[in-house]
């Protein structure tokens, strides 16, 4: 295999040597190539396999539109499966693989399915596939996924990292080629914040073909690196353009590397929000649709020019350039002038005067002609329409089929796109956005035009943006005029003639799905997968929708084309999750406390936001031997639990017992200063939304507690109360959660504990009874009590100001030693408040009122409050509704689960209620639970089975009070 | 007897510095500071405007904005409502002080230990924050004194432009949520290259 690449010319460093490998084969490039122009250097015409057919395919593009060369990049947790050659840097070491071959790409057995043809036509799956039923799972997918193979993707962790940035500028300019390095330097001299993005890791564009020009892009990439405030982003594909001018992108920070450096990510994810956008993305050359467009050695005329001009590689030796349009006469010049072979140049329209100057150059030129076939090794050449032709031999067939401004991210943004009639294609429409398009992506081509289109489009943003319009540099000169190009789409003949290569759409499936009745473009390209492969259907969309409407009778423009939607080009999942995953996928809340738990080996576990501890296992304890045995420590003698995570809001104002009193179904202004309540608060229709005590601490001074859950949601359901519906009430509060930090005491020897520990109030019954608030001291720092339990027995939470939490924690420890304290967590706190039979989320559950709890008589006999009214509707007062109960094992050595159904009997299709709650009981030695049943009251004492079909599960229960431990209520005031 | 305080709000444990060596990174300090929060009683906001610029001389800003002076920050949080920040010693003692000068005219609320103030300050530190919140940082869009509550690291913070010949933010986010913002702080000012000073404790 002999190298294609040419002595000189070109943006690649012949004088170093990168070495790569492609299909385990070893071959050299040089920096500035990508891994299509290196292949191609190195001779290498076969590719790939084509996704359904499995026909033999080459390289065709020189950018993100290609359809053929897709690989799978790198090894081992970097594998990336269908990343485009073209679109790869080269980097020493690059180890790359092609796809959808099996055995091997030269001889590949799937492409029988090529000879299949006919039975493989569009709309083949939804035909054969939707009988039987039970046939697609296990015949046909798999087979279908064996043989349309596309990449493997890593089957390892991602070893990578990626992260989100977030830029706001006064002009963003998405493309640097002459249009967009002129917009950007007329916006930045005005004195705009501009930042410009460019895909490639060349910015440049269509300069970077010109040699020409080549002085001019430097100079003008020298000004604006000059400039503080313009911003040059290169490997950054703006892939979506949103409201709000809020564009997004991804920029391949490392792509180009075997493996990131330390410490960088391997792609970012970029957000942009400008006030003034100009997209200067060029344009897209379009395929001609022909028998055998598809055989390796096809290529588009804009392509093969890039490899000649910016990588000096030649694409083929015998050339056949076939156009409807002047731009392809650049290639074939430039084809001669690499000179190893015959080149013809063949195009469709019967005059160009153009054509002398390229005859001159030993061009064999074919006026009013067509590429009738094309196999690989011979083209046939013919007058346009006739029968018979001549065989051209070729290795190389350059195809312009005219250019497409690229008007996805205008359309995005909400432009309807316009048809163009000279240049037979769509331009950007009126802009709806702060947007404009310029260069060729308005459809104004040739450098020097392009540039005086920019660098208007710039002052132009410059100004809306509130800048002046102060800029000066020089433009290239404008190029001379072109002719006019001739409607072009396809040569009609025996065989294959693609209009899109990556999904294998002929142009005889278009035909096929307008006479199947999918006849508008939407439905057309569903019907065949026309442009929904990875290149977006860049070369033959509109192609595609020339011979659609050809079939419909009508004009192109009529038919139009897909709608554009983001992504312009494929987006990997991990950079738009950026730095968002794994431990960093959610915020994580600690308590003052948290650093303490885990230097004494507490088993801590995410509940919601935060991270608590479960339980404190000692060496040796397994299963439920921890929680038993702080359970029991509190229920013998005394514990202490960091109960930290409740909501506290501080409510302060002449009016803040009224605001309490209409929130809480009970009454609050009645409260004495030192005192707190249980309080219950409904939802605007009469379900329970949250419980938790609140302390009266000066006559407009309060201090509520919420469940952990709520706190976020009781601060906006009281702003929204304040703010729209009260606002007559003087009132103000704030969230007080992280200020103080709070221990529960609990166990008969909690008093003994703290009369230790607390200076400065007298905690005697009498002194400070059940449900007393009161200021002290402990360790010195000035602490609030609270006598409220949870656990069922004697015990005081302890608010402390969250920076000394630890000191006053550790003071209580060393004041309980005597009496065997130990620390608790939320299992054991969990399993006592079941045995108490306290409502908490399972059965606070956004389905349950407050009688349905058990606590219908809190609500106050007058005065308005959030809830009352839809509370008494028919369905909510109706007193058949499940009713929270208790539920103990029969058998003690049955375990009960939360989900289970109560039924009469197993077998029962009759559900009366669900477990909510259930736990081992240390006082009853026994499964026990809560349970909502109806009619539960009359049902107290009998027995009736908690079933689990899911685990195939029935346990015989006994219904008794919630509160398994002291109904009476006497401990906690003992 | 008072009891001893561990100022910093931070594990000792955690390192000192992180991510690139040997570059411009971003200087990450956590701030002994005494926050509390005033809000307005209904109809006493020039009372409460007065008696601060009083005994405080300072004027309360306006929405988006901070105003500084006597080594004490006055920041607006919410209509009617300002944090106020003054050094870590008069932690509780300006809660009570300000509850004696605003009696009947603005809640006040402590806020002393349910807040951590951290700093930032670096060449690089708006394009740390640019990896953790949406707002426009840019001198010419966020000048210095400017103030937000925005999402930083997608938890609620009060975010402050500091100005100063080096960029400098000052971070107020509740204590609960602070060794979660200072791990996303850290990852995202890896390729830069960070230092972290804690609170410095109580000299013995």
């Amino acid at each position: 295999m002999t190298s294609k690449r040419l002595p000189s010319g070109g943006l690649v460093d012949r004088r170093t040597t990168i070495r790569f490998t492609f299909d385990g084969r070893s071959f050299v490039g040089h920096p500035g190539d990508t891994l299509a122009s290196a292949l191609l250097a190195n001779g290498v015409r076969l590719v790939g396999r084509s996704f359904k057919y499995h026909r033999p395919r080459g390289i065709m593009t020189a950018g993100p539109e290609e359809p053929n060369a897709l690989v799978e990049l790198r090894e081992g947790a970097r594998r990336e499966p269908n990343t485009k050659a073209t679109e790869i840097e080269l980097h020493d070491g690059l180890v790359s693989a092609s796809q959808n071959r099996w055995p091997s790409l030269a001889f590949d057995l799937m492409s029988i399915n090529s000879l299949a043809g006919s039975a493989l036509s569009a709309g083949f799956y939804y035909k054969t596939f939707m009988w039987p039923r039970s046939f697609w799972e296990k015949l046909y997918e798999p087979l279908i996924r064996r043989a349309a193979g596309l990449g493997r993707a890593a089957s390892q962790p991602d070893p990578d990292h990626y992260e989100a940035m977030h830029a706001h500028c006064d002009v963003l300019v998405v493309g640097s080629g002459a249009a967009g390095l002129a917009a950007a330097r007329a916006a930045g001299e005005a004195g705009a914040r501009v930042i410009l993005c460019e895909r490639d890791f060349a910015p440049g564009g269509g300069l970077l073909l010109s040699p020409a020009d080549a002085a001019w892009r430097r100079e003008m990439l020298a000004a604006l690196d000059a400039m503080p405030d313009v911003q040059i982003l290169t490997r950054t594909n703006v892939f979506g353009y949103y409201d709000h001018n809020l564009l997004g992108a991804v920029e391949r920070v490392a792509d180009h590397k075997a493996a990131p450096d330390a410490h960088e990510v391997r792609q970012r994810y970029r957000t942009f929000r400008a006030r003034q956008v100009i997209l200067a993305t060029g344009a897209s050359e379009r395929l001609i649709a022909f028998p055998g467009n598809d055989r390796p050695g096809v290529m588009m005329a804009g392509a093969a020019l890039t490899y000649l001009r910016r990588f000096g590689v030649a694409p083929g030796r015998d050339a056949v350039v076939f156009t409807n349009n002047d731009s392809a006469y650049e290639t074939a010049l430039a084809l001669a002038e690499a000179g190893s072979g015959k080149v013809t140049l063949v195009d469709v329209r019967s005059q160009n005067a153009l054509a002398g100057e390229v005859s001159a150059r030993g061009i064999d030129v074919r006026l009013g002609s067509e590429v009738a076939s094309f196999d690989g090794k011979t083209a046939v050449l013919r007058r346009r329409g006739g029968m018979s032709g001549d065989r051209v031999v070729a290795d190389l067939v350059c195809l312009s089929g005219g250019w497409n401004p690229n008007v996805q991210l205008a359309s995005q943004s909400g432009a309807r796109p316009r048809w163009d009639y000279a240049l037979t294609s769509h331009v950007p429409g009126e802009p709806v956005q702060a947007e404009q398009s310029a260069g060729a992506a308005s459809g104004i081509f040739g450098i020097g035009a392009a540039a005086q289109d920019g660098a208007t489009a710039g002052r132009r943003a410059a100004a809306a943006a509130g800048f002046g319009t102060a800029s000066d540099f020089v433009l290239p000169e404008l190029g001379r005029t072109e002719q006019p190009i001739a409607a072009f789409w396809e040569v009609k003949g025996a065989g294959k003639s693609f209009v899109d290569l990556q999904h294998d759409v002929t142009a005889a499936d278009i035909r096929l799905a307008h006479r199947e009745g999918f006849s508008h473009v939407e439905h057309a390209k569903r019907y065949t997968t026309h442009g929904m492969a990875t290149d977006q259907g860049k070369l033959g969309s509109l192609v595609g929708s020339a011979i659609l409407a050809e079939a419909r009778g009508e004009p192109v423009e009529a038919v139009g084309v897909p709608t554009h939607r983001p992504y312009t080009m494929p987006v990997a999942f991990g950079a738009l999750a950026g730095h968002a995953s794994g431990a960093h996928f959610q915020p994580v809340r600690r308590t003052a406390l948290h650093d303490w738990h885990l230097r004494h080996g507490a088993a801590m576990q995410p509940t919601g936001a935060w991270l608590r501890p479960f339980f404190y296992p000692k060496p040796g304890e397994t299963g439920w031997d921890p929680i038993f045995r702080e359970a029991r420590a509190v229920r013998s003698s005394v514990g202490i639990c960091d109960v930290s995570t409740l909501g506290k809001i501080d409510v302060q104002g002449p009016d803040a017992a009224t605001f309490l009193d209409r929130l809480y179904i009970n009454t609050f202004s009645t409260l004495a200063v030192g005192k707190c309540r249980y309080g219950v608060m409904l939802r605007e229709d009469g379900i329970v939304f949250d419980d938790g005590t609140t302390s009266r601490l000066a006559e407009d001074h309060f201090l509520v507690t919420t469940t952990t859950g709520n706190a976020a949601p009781m601060l906006e359901h009281m702003e929204f109360h304040a703010q729209t519906v009260w606002p007559e009430l003087d009132v103000q509060f704030c969230s007080v959660t992280d200020q103080w930090a709070q221990i529960a005491v609990a166990g008969p020897k909690s008093r003994e504990t703290l009369a230790v520990a607390v200076e400065g109030l007298d905690l005697a019954n009498d002194a400070f009874p059940f449900m007393g608030v009161g200021e002290g001291r402990i360790a010195g720092v000035p602490v609030r009590l609270f006598r409220i339990s949870f656990s069922g027995e004697l015990a005081y939470e302890i608010a402390v100001p969250s920076g000394q939490a630890e000191t006053v924690w550790e003071a209580i420890l060393a004041a309980g030693k005597p009496f065997g304290i130990v620390p608790y967590g939320l299992e054991a706190m969990s399993l006592m408040r079941v045995e108490k039979g306290h409502a908490a989320g399972p059965e606070l559950n956004g389905q349950t009122t407050a009688a349905d709890l058990g606590m219908g008589r809190m609500m106050k006999k007058s005065g308005d409050v959030i809830g009352r009214v839809l509370a008494g509707r028919r369905g909510l007062a109706d007193p058949g509704r499940p009713r929270l109960v208790g539920i103990r094992s029969v058998d003690a050595s049955k375990r009960l689960r939360g989900g289970a159904h109560i039924v009469r009997e197993p077998g029962s299709g009759t559900s009366m209620g669900w477990v909510s709650s259930t736990t081992q009981s240390i006082e009853h030695n026994c499964w026990i639970g809560l349970a909502l049943l109806e009619n539960g009251e009359t049902l107290k004492g009998q027995r009736l089975f908690a079933v689990s079909p899911l685990h195939d599960e029935s346990v015989e229960v006994t219904i008794t009070s919630p509160h398994h431990v002291d109904p009476e209520n006497a401990r906690v005031r003992a | 007897m008072s009891a001893p305080d561990r100022r910093s709000r931070f594990p000792a444990s955690r390192p000192l510095s992180g991510g690139r060596s040997g570059g411009d990174g971003l200087a990450i300090t956590e701030q002994h500071a005494a926050l509390v929060q005033i809000t307005a009683r209904k109809g006493r906001h020039n009372d409460v405007t007065a008696t601060i610029g009083r005994v405080l001389a300072l004027d309360l800003p306006p929405p988006g904005r901070t105003t500084s002076g006597s080594g004490r920050t006055a920041v607006w949080i919410q209509p009617g409502s300002w944090l106020i920040r003054a050094p870590g010693d008069q932690k509780g003692q300006l809660a009570s002080n300000l509850r004696q000068s605003l009696d009947g005219m603005a809640a006040v609320v402590d806020q002393s230990h349910g807040r951590s103030v951290i700093e930032l300050s670096g060449k690089h530190a708006e394009a740390v924050l640019a990896r953790l919140c949406r707002l426009d940082l840019h001198e010419r869009a966020f000048a210095a004194g400017s103030s937000a509550s925005t999402l930083v690291g997608h938890v609620s913070c009060q975010l402050i432009s500091l100005g100063g010949p080096v960029p400098s933010f000052g971070l107020i986010v509740g204590s609960t949520l602070a060794e979660w913002l200072l791990d996303e702080l850290q990852a995202a000012a890896a390729s830069y290259g960070w230092t972290f000073q804690p609170a410095p404790d109580v000299a013995a």
